[in-house]
């Protein structure tokens, strides 16, 4: 038993230099590889995952039987493989090695199914059969080579599951193909013929991807809309020979018809305009571009274009002269908007080196014709293009929210085409919303596996004596914690005592989890993976299980748990002498929230031990603060708000802005202290693989908008460094505009580079510094029941301190690159989930009546003005142009509303002007401009239960014809205005529903909200 | 890349304990003393012994010891790409290391004052090279009938993820450390240890066992090449 038989497999490779080499690699044939059959009489194998089979679903096949896969059907069919109805499969090595190849996501996919044990797919190892194994004929392809290789697969299964009165049948997605193995007397079907042959299963032939054969170029038929890509070959040497370029395509969020790519060797990105410029590319897929010349290229465009808008316009015309028309009518609208602004170069999309198609979420777009089965989907994510569909089960769909795959995207069609997939929820439940931003950011939220439930510790949890004597006793602290209300995973806790010589002992105590996440377990790889715990407003998806984050790691009062601590000497003026780290045992005398324990600083009659020592604490991180302010730190705002969300209801209560306490900066500047300490520590002891955490300082091109907006209200920023930064900003204030320093470090905050882990091996120590902090090294510490990269500085941390083993993933630089980059991409989709989400929370909050906000203007275009409203902590979009207008009203008039005749009409919509050199908007003898304060309604347009949107409206400055009238009566307004000015909270209820549908018949503006 | 695919095969087909074919013969040519050839696998390497002889060079010359030296050559196009020259650093380390390795082996006491000469040449590489030319150079020293203190085996080992994997192609190599070990397999002496990168603690205890086994292997399909060489030879000469 085992090796049978010693083959060479001879291919020849070329090298980068161009030298052809020649690779000879052995190749072993086996007698042991199993056919994976459960109670096969003749094969051993200890994985048997294949059913004897006694029944067949199928009408086309009737005895029971088992399924084999070719390549192109495990590539494109994935979701039908996926489907609960299909199971008992077999896998050829030959085709899983070739999804390998051509696809790693769908790759992933399909282990992930082979590891599901209820699906019972099997791989056979057929390259490595001694019966199975198939040698490349002279002038024969690859392809055609592998295919013979999955005929001879099947065609053994069949001989070899005769004996066990078992049958297999081919599923493959080229006739020809299927054709041969009909010639073997394997029976052979495609996925469409075998899916609709399945009589249990009807929903299923929805799923399956509408996959047409690459006809051959067809010269004589003009229906196509774009232009071919170019052949792989062709793309691969024109970039060689520099006559294209290949970059990375994103989609820009204003405008779908516009996109950049991102070209290495260019030093700016490369302007596509247009639909077909674009190319049938995606935002994100890997493109080929070629570039015009100097005379052709253009400026990025000053409108907000959105697709939809555009969609309803033209209507539903399924007829090919629509789209020629639409594709005429979108240049149109790019050409007027083309902005006066430096051009830039400029090209068009020639192929599509790599696409990153996924799976998309989105709602279905109601078709007028009920029994046609051809539809329109519309993705959740603006930057995608909407998707072509067909479907039988139109209605189920309706008020849903779906999955989508792409399948291909044809030339002669405007919209790619794809399949249905899976039903999430209805639009408006909350589960449904909070998945469809959770699959949007490909964050893993599925409920824990049993063997990652298996590896925490078993209940009742106890300190063995072991446990105390490794770890310093520190239970006699004052320790405590402090966080926001309603906190559950407390992962920092603090004291400080005065010492004998006038000094004072910090310590901040973090959770232990590496004590409890041990390396290359179930749990260690799925807390890995998740690398983040997500928050969203009202579900929080943990990176660990709830026993750990909730109890055995959380540092809750009176009760012993283990710590990670730092230890400081500090001089009464926070001059840090000494610093040590330890594991501990700790017991927190008490959980407060920031308000207690702000409540006991100010409180004089308070004197208790706990209160001293906190008041100490506050009066050190003053200290701390203004050192690291002197050193340049920059202090930025966001506009995060905080919701109450009713828990019954689901409702918004109340949105308050996040207030400021004393104690949050307290715990602030302990916890940046503690993860200073740590990225030094680590960095000083593992020069090579410490985990860092870096915040590049932007590129000066990255503060023309920010320069751009202060100069228009006449202020001068100086951003040659963090400092004098951080200084400009600190100047700039407006007496009559208190909002407007806010405004200025909110935009700030937008032209900085995103921070990131990296491993120190990695890059010169130069690069390592953080620019917000103005630190030379930073990394985090202090979080690690919700962050993966602080378990691993723990675990750097514990081997320095010789309380912890290394373990080899840990000292490779390499691997701890990979491992950053992962945490990076998790840390960012985690962080636009959460503003994903608190976006659905605030238009939810909007819903049914009309409210009116403050807003600032953050940027103005040719058709909109973007405004920042602090109060729902979003941004909204004000249309200024007429089409909307015109369009709505006729739309009104068709539908015979009675109020549709009563709209004042005399008043002719008013021209704007939009200047983008001196970057303002003027209408009349109005001028707008950046940062100033408009006052603006905001409702919800639920005319569409299938789309909700925000529609925004100026009420003030009044602008006749396109400003509306306030809600309130505008004395009210003021006073209420004054009361709530501190928290900045005006929300007014709507009056009464005549009005409310009066003032929405008027100038309808649509709301878009930047992510 | 998966070096062992999820269900348990390396990428030519072998398990992760499983060696690859050897082959090896002895005796290919007249002119020198000894001579062997031995494939392991895709790794094909030649050795020839010319000695006991007199030292060259007299400043060399110890009375009482005996001069054991070794040259490592590869051919051009014995891997990948041609190798434009035919001694590098590297296999000139290897020549020093290989001549270390006999100097504990060979019975030297029994050639005082004379010379051992080993010529080892790659003809093809594909990981696991210096094993090779250490087990080449044993059977040609068998061959050239100079006395041994056992058979010096040699074979390699290297980990992916948690498995230890044993005699690792170059294409396995490539993200991992190949530990190369050689001993006496009669008496289980480590003769030389010797690894291409850094391997944590954790993995070399693993990595080194399993590479001792397979030097047992290695030392079988020798052993046998060796007797049934000696019974042909000892057929041609009763014969005659």
């Amino acid at each position: 038993m085992g090796i049978q038989e010693r083959k060479q497999k001879v291919f020849y490779r070329k090298t980068k230099k161009g030298n052809i080499i020649k690779i000879v690699r052995e190749h072993y044939l086996r007698d042991d590889v199993w056919c994976g059959l459960d109670g096969c009489g003749m094969c051993e194998g200890e994985l048997r995952p294949l059913d004897v089979l006694t029944t067949s679903d199928s009408s086309l096949v009737k005895e029971p039987h088992h399924l084999i896969i070719d390549t192109n059907v495990a590539l494109h069919q994935a979701d039908v493989l996926a489907h609960d109805s299909i199971t008992n499969i077999v896998i050829p090595q030959t085709v899983i090695q070739e999804v390998r190849h051509r696809s790693l996501p769908i790759y992933k996919r399909l282990r992930d199914l082979i590891d599901t044990s209820s699906k019972k797919f099997y791989v056979f190892t057929n390259e490595h059969h001694g019966e199975c194994f198939v040698e490349r004929e002279e002038k024969e392809s690859a392809n055609d080579r592998n295919d013979r290789a999955i005929r001879l697969a099947s065609w053994w299964y069949k001989q070899h599951f005769r004996l066990s009165n078992q049958n297999v049948v081919l599923l493959t997605n080229d006739i020809t193909n299927r054709d041969k193995a009909r010639e073997l007397e394997v029976e052979a079907y495609t996925m469409h013929e075998y899916v609709s042959s399945l009589q249990n299963s009807p929903g299923l032939l929805d799923i399956v991807a509408q996959v047409e054969e690459e006809k051959e170029e067809d010269v004589t038929y003009q229906g196509y809309l774009f232009p071919p890509h170019w052949p792989m070959d062709k793309i691969r040497s024109s970039i060689k020979a520099g006559k294209l370029h290949q970059g990375v395509l994103k989609t820009s969020r204003n405008n779908f018809l516009e996109a950049n790519v991102l070209v290495e060797e260019l030093e700016k990105p490369v302007l596509i305009q247009g639909r077909l410029n674009l190319n049938r590319a995606l935002h994100d897929d890997v493109v080929a571009i070629q570039i015009f010349p100097k005379e052709q290229w253009s400026a990025p465009s000053a409108v907000v274009i959105d697709q939809e808008k555009q969609e309803e316009e033209t209507g539903n015309n399924e007829d090919e002269n629509a789209d020629e028309q639409m594709l005429k009518k979108e240049q149109a609208l790019l050409v007027a908007g083309k902005g006066d602004g430096e051009c830039q170069p400029t090209g068009c999309v020639v192929g599509i080196v790599r696409r990153k198609w996924r799976q998309y979420c989105g709602i279905i777009k109601k078709n007028d014709i009920t029994e046609s089965l051809r539809h329109l989907f519309i993705p959740s994510d603006k930057k995608i293009p909407f998707i072509r569909i067909e479907t039988r089960q139109a209605e189920l769909m309706y008020n849903k929210r779906l999955i989508v795959a792409i399948d291909s995207w044809p030339r002669n069609s405007r919209n790619p085409k794809g399949h249905f997939v899976r039903v999430i929820g209805t639009i408006g439940d909350k589960d449904a919303e909070n998945e469809v931003i959770l699959l949007e950011h490909d964050c893993p939220h599925t409920k824990f596996s049993e063997a990652v439930l298996n590896c925490l510790p078993k209940m009742p949890w106890t300190i063995t004596e072991k446990d105390e004597a490794e770890r310093d006793d520190l239970r006699h602290l004052d320790i405590c914690s402090v966080d926001p209300v309603g906190c559950t995973d407390i992962d920092d806790a603090l004291h400080c005592r005065t010492l004998p010589n006038g000094n004072f002992e910090v310590g901040v105590h973090i959770a232990d989890v590496s004590h409890f996440i041990r390396p290359n377990t179930a749990l260690d790889k799925e807390a890995q993976n998740r690398s983040t715990t997500v928050y969203l407003t009202n579900r929080r998806i943990d990176m660990v299980p709830d026993l750990l984050s909730s109890n055995l790691c959380s540092l809750r009062g009176n009760v012993d748990r283990f710590a990670f601590s730092v230890i400081w000497e500090m001089t009464p003026d926070a001059k840090v002498l000494s610093s040590r780290f330890c594991k501990s045992i700790i017991k927190s005398r008490g959980e407060l929230s920031y308000e207690m324990a702000q409540n006991r600083i100010d409180n004089p009659t308070m004197t208790d031990d706990l209160t001293i020592s906190l008041r100490n604490l506050n009066m050190l991180a003053k200290q701390i603060k203004a050192q690291r302010i002197e050193n340049g730190a920059l202090v930025l705002a966001s506009m995060e708000v905080k919701f109450h969300i009713d828990p019954e209801t689901d409702s918004v209560i109340d949105i308050v802005a996040k207030q400021h306490l004393e104690t949050m900066s307290m715990v602030e500047e302990f916890m940046l202290l503690a993860n200073v300490t740590a990225a030094e520590t680590t960095l000083e002891h593992f020069p090579d693989c410490a985990l860092l955490r870096r915040h590049p300082a932007p590129p000066h091109s990255n503060f023309d908008p920010l320069l751009a907006a202060a100069k228009s209200q006449k202020i001068e920023l100086d951003v040659s460094s963090n400092k004098t930064l951080a200084n400009s900003l600190n100047a700039a204030t407006k007496d009559n505009n208190p909002f407007f320093n806010s405004m200025l470090r909110i935009m700030t905050t937008r032209c900085m580079m995103q921070a990131l882990y990296f491993c120190s091996g990695t890059l010169e120590p130069s690069e390592y510094s953080h620019y917000g902090l103005a630190t030379p090294t930073y990394t985090h510490f202090t979080s690690p029941i919700r962050r993966y990269a602080d378990i691993i500085v723990h675990r750097l941390l514990a081997v320095i301190i010789e309380a912890d083993r290394t373990y080899p993933e840990l000292l490779e630089p390499k691997k701890l690159a990979d491992l950053t980059q992962h945490i990076n991409y998790r840390h960012k989709m985690a962080q636009y989930a959460g503003r994903g989400s608190a976006e659905v929370t605030a238009i939810a909050s909007l819903k049914g009546k009309v409210s009116e906000f403050d807003s600032y203007v953050l940027f103005l275009h040719k058709n909109a003005i973007q405004v920042l409203v602090p109060t729902i902590g979003q941004q909204l979009t004000l249309y200024l142009d007429k089409r909307n207008r015109k369009k709505d009203e006729i739309g009104k008039l068709k539908t015979k509303q009675p109020d549709a005749m009563e709209i004042d009409e005399e008043v002719p919509f008013p021209e704007f002007e939009f200047n983008e050199k001196e970057l303002y908007v003027t209408c009349n003898d109005l001028v707008i401009r950046p940062f100033d304060e408009l006052r603006i309604q905001a409702s919800v347009d639920a005319t569409d239960v299938q789309h909700q949107r925000v529609v925004c409206k100026l009420v003030r400055p009044v602008i006749p014809g396109f400003s509306v009238d306030p809600v309130v009566k505008e004395v009210v307004s003021k006073e209420k205005e004054k009361q709530n000015h501190d928290s900045q909270k005006t929300e007014e209820e709507s009056k009464d529903t005549k009005k409310k549908r009066e003032i929405s018949e008027r100038g309808k503006k649509k709301k878009k909200i930047k992510k | 890349m998966d070096i062992i695919s999820p269900e348990g095969l390396r990428q030519d087909g072998r398990t992760a304990t499983c060696l690859r074919t050897i082959s090896c013969r002895l005796g290919l040519y007249d002119r020198p003393n000894g001579s062997a050839y031995i494939e392991m696998g895709n790794t094909k390497v030649l050795a020839a012994v010319y000695g006991p002889r007199e030292v060259r060079s007299l400043s060399k010359q110890q009375l009482d010891d005996c001069v054991i030296q070794c040259q490592v050559s590869r051919i051009a196009a014995c891997q990948g790409e041609r190798v434009r020259r035919p001694m590098d650093p590297r296999t000139r380390a290897m020549s020093l290391q290989i001549a270390g390795v006999f100097q504990g082996a060979i019975r030297k006491s029994k050639y005082p004052g004379s010379q051992i000469d080993i010529y080892v040449q790659v003809l093809q590489a594909d990981g696991g090279v210096m094993s090779a030319c250490i087990n080449a150079s044993t059977l040609a020293l068998i061959h050239a009938g100079v006395e041994l203190v056992d058979y010096v085996v040699s074979c390699t080992a290297s980990m992916y993820k948690q498995t230890a994997i044993i005699d690792v192609t170059n294409q396995e190599t490539m993200n991992g450390c190949e530990l190369t070990i050689s001993l006496l397999p009669n008496k289980e002496l480590i003769v030389s240890l010797d690894t291409s990168h850094t391997i944590h603690q954790e993995q070399f205890e693993p990595v080194m066992e399993l590479a001792m086994t397979g030097c047992q292997q290695v030392y079988e399909s020798m052993q046998s090449e060796v007797e049934s060489y000696l019974r042909d030879k000892h057929a041609i000469m009763s014969h005659r």
